[in-house]
């Protein structure tokens, strides 16, 4: 689902800025961060919308 | 020749035969000011209208009353349509309501506030009961008239920001008698049949109070307070607030900033990822360089730390070197001095000591036997 990926994106950016993140934990932060990038890119570029309109009483 | 009397019951009857024969009387529109309203337990509903010189009473029958389109109050200049009746028991008249509208401006503010005061001291407006709009919907629907110019408005705005969201529109009727019922019976059924949807718009463009009444109106009202699907009021323009506004989990004051509430801009979100991307990167190349960084303090502190300790050992071996040599006993010879030493290599310290015998005597350059006699 998009919004848990755009949250474990933010997630990952936090882990990997503070202070007490070992090399591996900012490591490890940084692969997921970017496999969280990666999907919502693809949502927000490839998924394209319709329109339609129902007609009067069938919804 | 007197006149033949008739009952009391026969008069009423001819006087309701001769009223109900007149077309105007059947079906009439009078216009007058509110006075001495009582609402019935029964629903009933019965009140008088008054111009500067006269009264007429009226009665508003209980399934007209559910239907009417404005909160009443004594004061409220209404126009009333429907047609005169003769009471026959009693010997009068009224005019039994079909209709009623609110007509002048003023009139249609105080019903506002009316209506706004009821459904507010039911708690319809209460922030509690809001909903949160969804951060990504992907299912959008608008409630509004599919020929008017707010559709294409707020469909062109989302497909601005927004190319990913499904766009369902169920068109309504927006204005006059019935809209309200549509648009409420609509958003019910939309409610009931499409919980995929994320998020509904509701409203229409510019137009007059009245032409805007629909969303003032309680049957809607109460059913944008059921919609478990958020919704968002957008009712003419800036100025105009309708009730559909305090009771809708949002209010737009447009339909296209109705729009730009409902969908999160594609393009920002892209950008907005893409920062958190870079500082992904950035983050880990500074704390690997800090990394290495502290890895090569760590090692030259090792390799300082090595270079002092052996350093160290070195100056120690060379004082002790110095003071070997400071006490080294044959150093002295360097000045001239020798040394007697006995068969086990023990110096001779004493004449005493000396006995007949083999010695060496050791010069700075070297040793020579000598035997000595006759102590």
């Amino acid at each position: 689902m998009f919004e848990e990926d755009l949250k474990k994106l933010d997630e990952m950016v936090r882990i990997i800025r503070s202070e007490e993140t070992t090399l591996d934990g900012a490591l490890k932060a940084y692969d997921e961060g970017m496999k969280a990038y990666e999907s919502c890119r693809k949502v927000l570029e490839e998924t394209k919308g319709k329109i339609e309109v129902s007609d009067g009483k069938d919804i | 020749m007197a006149l033949r009397p008739i009952t009391v019951t026969q008069l009423n009857e001819y006087i309701a035969r001769v009223f109900e024969s007149d077309v105007l009387l059947m079906d009439i529109a009078v216009t007058g000011e509110i006075t001495n309203l009582k609402h019935h337990s029964s629903g009933h509903v019965y009140f008088s209208i008054t111009d500067e010189n006269s009264k007429i009473n009226c009665f508003l029958a209980s399934s007209y009353a559910n239907a009417l389109r404005y909160e009443l109050a004594d004061g409220l200049k209404v126009i009333v349509t429907g047609k005169v009746n003769v009471y026959k028991k009693g010997g009068y008249y009224s005019i039994f309501v079909r209709s009623l509208t609110v007509s002048g401006e003023g009139d249609l503010a105080v019903a506002f506030e009316l209506m706004k005061e009821k459904l507010a001291k039911e708690g319809l407006f209460s922030p509690e009961h809001k909903k949160e709009l969804p951060v990504f919907p992907r299912k959008l629907g608008i409630l509004t008239s599919d020929t008017g110019a707010a559709v294409r408005d707020i469909i062109k705005i989302i497909r601005q920001r927004n190319e990913l969201v499904d766009i369902y529109v169920f068109p309504v009727k927006v204005q006059g008698e019935g809209a309200a019922e549509d648009i409420a019976s609509t958003l019910d059924r939309v409610n009931e049949k499409r919980q995929d949807i994320d998020v509904l718009i509701v409203g229409r463009g510019g137009g007059s109070r009245e032409d805007l009444w629909a969303f003032n109106e309680e049957v809607l009202a109460r059913a944008i307070y059921r919609s478990e699907i958020p919704v968002i009021s957008a009712v003419g323009h800036e100025i105009d607030f309708s009730i559909s506004d305090f009771v809708a989990d949002r209010r737009a004051e447009t339909p296209t900033a109705a729009a730009e509430m409902a969908v999160p801009d594609i393009g920002e979100m892209l950008r907005y990822i893409s920062d958190l991307r870079d500082d992904l990167q950035k983050q880990l190349s500074s704390k690997l360089r800090y990394d290495s960084l502290r890895a090569d303090n760590s090692l030259k502190a090792l390799r300082d730390g090595m270079v002092k300790y052996l350093d160290d050992r070195l100056a120690l071996i060379e004082k002790m070197k110095i003071m070997l040599e400071g006490n080294d006993p044959y150093r002295i010879m360097e000045r001239g001095y020798s040394v007697i030493e006995d068969q086990e290599g023990k110096a001779v310290a004493s004449k005493e000591d000396l006995k007949d015998g083999e010695y060496d005597i050791v010069f700075r350059d070297g040793k020579v036997r000598v035997r000595i006699s006759h102590v």
